[in-house]
């Protein structure tokens, strides 16, 4: 069964009396495990389809099957118990709390937690947090742990990003640009990181992006234009990041 | 964790906080102070006159025999009844005589004596039982031999006992005193049995009722049970050459009641003005914080917060900076607004105890402030909370900018660049710049109410002894002197005559108790109209002073009921002039017009310049002779007190004035830095961006100032007129207060401005237009 399915999913904005589709009857399965980048250039609707997919956003038309449940239907609350339990999300400027520690902002998510366990449809007892050190561990910032967002560079803000993702253990982890601010190196550590993520945690993680190189190492790539799916493809042998970026460099 | 974010947010953005902060602290160390004050005397006020069984009802006239406290005994509604001579004397103490007040009792069973030190009275036994402080400040103790003058008789007490009195509460020298030093004259009760003269005049009768409460202020159905007592009390004695008066006529419980409800009037006021401050504050620093962290809010939301989680946090700023400001505030004021009035009561009123008592008023103002400040906070935070995550995860667009009618205008282009910048920040800022001009108008408001509350105090000194009465000297005669023997001394000593008599007046319903002033032609009485013009006298008819005219609610022209106290009859008149006089209110008429209401002229005052004062001293005809400069002396006393309200108000003045000016800067600093990077990096001297910023500063302040002016002026005529009924105080603002409020706004508006915008040469280029992404 697919993690999350879209039926004939759109998205319409309205400014003045003129409407718009930002995404325009979406059809789409995502498997559980799979790296997919949705690729596309500005404006093409793919940063729509991301806050879709992460209920930060609902489709005017159509539904969004997650786990069975179709969270198009779902209010403001369902919604973010549905992130809450859900959904890692990575940001292309990290988005980090600049008040808090590195630590402080990965701890954050016992917080998200805490605040819906009980009542929550979500949980079903088998999705435990991830404890703070271990996750700020698993991207390699031990040792950077309390220093504040202002003390790191771009690439470690965001891989404190990506441990604040995980915290959460998220069956979904979606990045938005996730390298669009780092140099070349970096980004590729980020890139490694993200298909770790898939295919070693299994998770499902979806990136967007305006980059064709990282067409290369994903598992599947969606190409969005004009609100439209304009192509899907299977990846057969999906590259290393580390050693593609590399490689490219030379 | 989102604690911990609240609390660096906090050290981050201090300034402004910290405003909050002492709004909240301020409005509840005023509030909490003076209603704990106001509590804890008015606690310590009804626990004295329970303890003392304070009278309910004073019955004045020229005599009660025995058989007349018998019958009103046994009226029905009165509990008890006692009667007691009520004159005054003189203490011939080593360094001359003192005014006393002195009580002549057969029993001691209402309005009891409150022994400090020494014996309690018993009925039949001698020795006197004197004011504690006038023992105290004169070094005569219990078992000395006290020598006591009544009616040229010079007669030894011994001192039995120190003591309050609930009818002493507060008391003045006489009816031309306005302020009490004690001390100087005193008051002194002896058994009945002790009165030098072979006849004794029973003047008083005070009665217990039974349906009056002791100690709260008459409600209107004890009124009614007074005015029905009155009626009956007429009845039973046959008479109507008597006064029967409340508590309400007593000037004791009525100074100290005034005085009350004027510190509970101020007790509203002061965290009003820094409620609003601290509202505004709020307001343009939540909203300024929420704008910025937009998309941090929309981060948390992306991370599954929910939005009542996030609202929690950001109105958890207001909750608790309010929270923190106003217990803390709380406490201070608890502690040091009440002994600080405690000091500066005690002087004034004779009250055991006082000392600050919690009300729940105060937790409910600590609540309201607490509930208002968290209100405040989320709705300065709503607009960012509302909105889908996918949407404040980005950016918020650009306000709309619209063209105000004033940039459409010809006028418009004539103006230079700084002007446009600033009217255009101004209109597109206003909560900002209201809390400016709210704060410096506040700043303003409490500078002038300092400085005019002095002014007032010293122009009521030099209204009452250099205009309206400018003698020098007032011989006192003795009661009963016959008219021709003050005639002689009139001529002697070429003074003035005036007679000076209790008397109720009545318009309708309503009762009031004051004098009926009786002058003989002379230089020594003046008359001025309710603006301070002067008048002369009106020869056919009788005036009436403007405070009682405003009391019994009529003006000239009307009519007006009154009767003299101990005197049968009862006059109409109609009202031809109306004066102003700050010390005495009822009516003034020339002898001529009192004769021709059939009285006979007995005036007991002579206006003099010669000083008689050695000439006079051992005459028996003479009660004493007042020296206006001595009088004017204990007016200093109130110039002592008003210098701690000064004090008190102009700190006030000056940390609202910094507070907000500060935070009204920081705020805007920081939204225009942006701005002001930018004109620097196109070529802007620094010199030129400080004066843009001054400029508005200016401005804001000028509005300020301008409305600051009118408010203090109605502070201070709220202060003035909230005295008791029998004072008449203006309130008055002289040129230099003016300066000195408005010169002292400006230059802490100035200074706060000018330490401000010398951030401007700190503005790095390169970080301010980095921010933009």
């Amino acid at each position: 069964m697919s993690l999350i399915e879209l039926k004939h999913v759109s998205r319409s904005y309205t400014m003045g009396d003129r409407s718009f589709y930002a995404i325009k009857d979406i059809n789409l399965k995502l498997e559980e495990g799979e790296f997919v980048v949705i690729l596309g250039p500005s404006g093409a609707g793919k940063s729509t389809l991301l806050n879709l997919l992460g209920g930060m956003d609902s489709p005017t038309e159509g539904e969004l099957i997650f786990d069975g449940k179709d969270i198009a239907k779902f209010n403001d609350n369902q919604l973010t118990d549905y992130r809450a339990w859900n959904v890692g999300v990575v940001f292309q400027f990290y988005n980090l709390i600049p008040t808090l520690t590195a630590y402080e902002n990965v701890a954050l998510m016992k917080d998200v937690r805490l605040q819906s366990s009980k009542k929550s449809i979500w949980n079903k007892g088998n999705i435990p947090v991830v404890p703070p050190e271990e996750a700020i561990e698993s991207v390699g910032l031990k040792e950077r742990m309390h220093h504040f967002p202002s003390q790191m560079s771009g690439g470690e803000q965001q891989r404190i990003s990506i441990a604040r993702a995980i915290a959460k253990n998220p069956r979904l982890l979606l990045c938005d640009e996730p390298t669009g601010a780092l140099d070349t190196n970096t980004g590729a550590e980020i890139l490694k990181l993200l298909q770790d993520m898939s295919h070693r945690d299994g998770r499902t993680v979806v990136m967007v992006t305006h980059n064709d190189d990282c067409v290369e190492i994903a598992d599947r790539v969606i190409r969005v234009k004009n609100s439209m799916i304009q192509s899907d493809e299977k990846i057969e042998a999906p590259k290393d990041p580390l050693i593609f970026m590399d490689n490219k460099q030379e | 964790m989102l604690f911990r974010n609240m609390l660096r947010n906090l050290m981050k953005n201090k300034v402004q906080f910290f405003s909050i902060f002492i709004m909240s602290f301020l409005g509840l160390f005023v509030f909490v102070g003076m209603d704990s004050e106001v509590a804890g005397y008015t606690a310590a006020e009804d626990a004295f006159y329970s303890k003392y069984d304070l009278a309910d009802i004073w019955v004045t006239g020229k005599e009660f025999t025995s058989n007349d406290v018998t019958k009103i005994q046994n009226i029905k509604g009165i509990e008890n009844a006692e009667r007691r001579a009520s004159v005054k004397g003189k203490a011939v103490l080593e360094k001359g005589e003192a005014d006393i007040y002195l009580n002549f009792i057969e029993s001691n069973d209402i309005s009891r004596i409150g022994v400090v030190e020494g014996d309690e009275y018993e009925s039949g036994e001698g020795g006197v039982w004197l004011d504690y402080i006038f023992a105290e400040k004169n070094g005569i103790k219990v078992g000395d031999v006290v020598k006591l003058k009544y009616e040229g008789k010079v007669f030894t007490e011994i001192l039995r006992g120190k003591i309050r009195h609930p009818e002493y509460v507060y008391y003045l020298q006489d009816t031309a005193a306005m302020m009490p030093a004690y001390g100087t004259y005193g008051m002194a009760f002896l058994d009945s049995s002790e009165i030098p003269s072979e006849k004794i005049f029973f003047n008083e009768v005070i009665c217990d009722a039974t349906d009056i409460d002791n100690v709260n202020a008459l409600s209107s159905e004890e009124k009614a049970v007074k005015k029905l007592l009155e009626g009956r009390i007429y009845d039973a004695l046959d008479t109507d050459t008597l006064a029967v008066l409340g508590k309400d006529d007593q000037m004791s419980y009525q100074t100290f009641r005034a005085e009350m409800e004027q510190h509970k009037g101020m007790s509203f006021m002061f965290p009003l003005v820094f409620m609003i401050i601290s509202v505004l504050g709020i307001i343009t620093t939540m909203t300024r914080m929420t704008k910025k962290q937009r998309v941090e809010i929309g981060t948390l939301k992306a991370l599954g917060f929910s939005k009542g989680r996030i609202t929690l946090h950001y109105i958890s700023y207001g909750f608790f900076l309010s929270l923190l400001g106003s217990v803390l505030g709380a406490a201070a004021g608890y502690k040091a607004i009440v002994k600080l009035t405690l000091d500066m009561m005690s002087q004034t009123y004779l009250i055991p105890g006082g000392g600050g008592k919690l009300t729940t008023s105060g937790i409910f103002m600590i609540t309201a402030s607490v509930i208002v400040s968290t209100l405040v906070s989320f709705l300065a935070c709503r607009a960012q909370l509302e909105p889908p995550p996918a949407e404040t995860l980005k950016p918020e667009a650009p306000k709309a900018m619209k063209q105000t009618w004033l940039e459409k205008s010809k006028l418009w282009l004539s103006l230079n660049f700084e002007t446009q910048w600033n009217l255009r920040d101004i209109i597109r800022n206003k909560v900002r710049t209201g809390m400016g001009v709210v704060g410096v108008a506040g700043c303003t408001m409490l500078m002038l109410t300092a400085f005019g509350c002095l002014d007032s105090i010293e122009f009521i000194t030099d209204w009452m002894y250099g205009e309206l009465n400018t003698a020098s000297y007032q011989i006192i005669m003795k009661e009963g002197t016959p008219y021709a023997e003050a005639y002689e001394y009139a001529r002697k000593y070429k003074g003035q005559m005036m007679e000076i008599e209790a008397a109720d007046f009545e318009v309708g319903d309503l009762r009031k108790s004051g004098n009926v002033t009786v002058i003989e032609k002379g230089n020594f009485m003046h008359f001025e109209g309710d603006h301070f013009e002067h008048q002369k006298l009106t020869e056919t008819g009788i005036a009436m002073s403007a405070k009682m005219a405003d009391s019994l609610g009529i003006k000239m022209g009307d009519f007006v009921r009154w009767h003299l106290n101990g005197d049968d009859k009862w006059q109409k008149d109609r009202i031809v002039q109306i004066y102003a006089n700050p010390g005495t209110q009822g009516i003034t008429m020339y002898r001529d017009e009192y004769e021709r209401h059939e009285y006979n002229f007995r005036p007991l005052t002579i206006l003099t310049n010669i000083d008689a004062r050695a000439d006079l001293e051992d005459d028996d005809l003479v009660t004493g002779v007042q020296d206006t400069k001595a009088m004017m002396a204990s007016m200093d006393k109130m110039k002592e007190m008003m210098y701690l309200m000064m004090a008190i108000f102009i700190s006030g003045a000056v940390i609202l004035g910094v507070v907000v000016l500060y935070n009204q800067g920081v705020l805007s600093f920081v939204e225009k830095s942006r701005e002001m990077s930018t004109l620097k990096v196109l070529g802007f001297s620094t010199a030129k961006i400080r004066w843009i910023l001054q400029l508005q500063n200016l401005w804001v302040t000028a509005v300020g100032v301008a409305a600051g002016i009118p408010l203090g002026k109605l502070l201070l005529h709220g202060i003035m007129s909230d005295m008791p009924e029998s004072m008449d105080y203006r309130e008055v603002v002289y040129m230099p207060s003016y300066f000195y409020a408005v010169a002292g706004t400006v230059i802490l508006s100035v200074t706060v401005s000018f330490m401000l915008s010398r951030r401007v040469k700190n503005i790095n280029m390169v970080e301010a237009l980095k921010g933009i992404e």
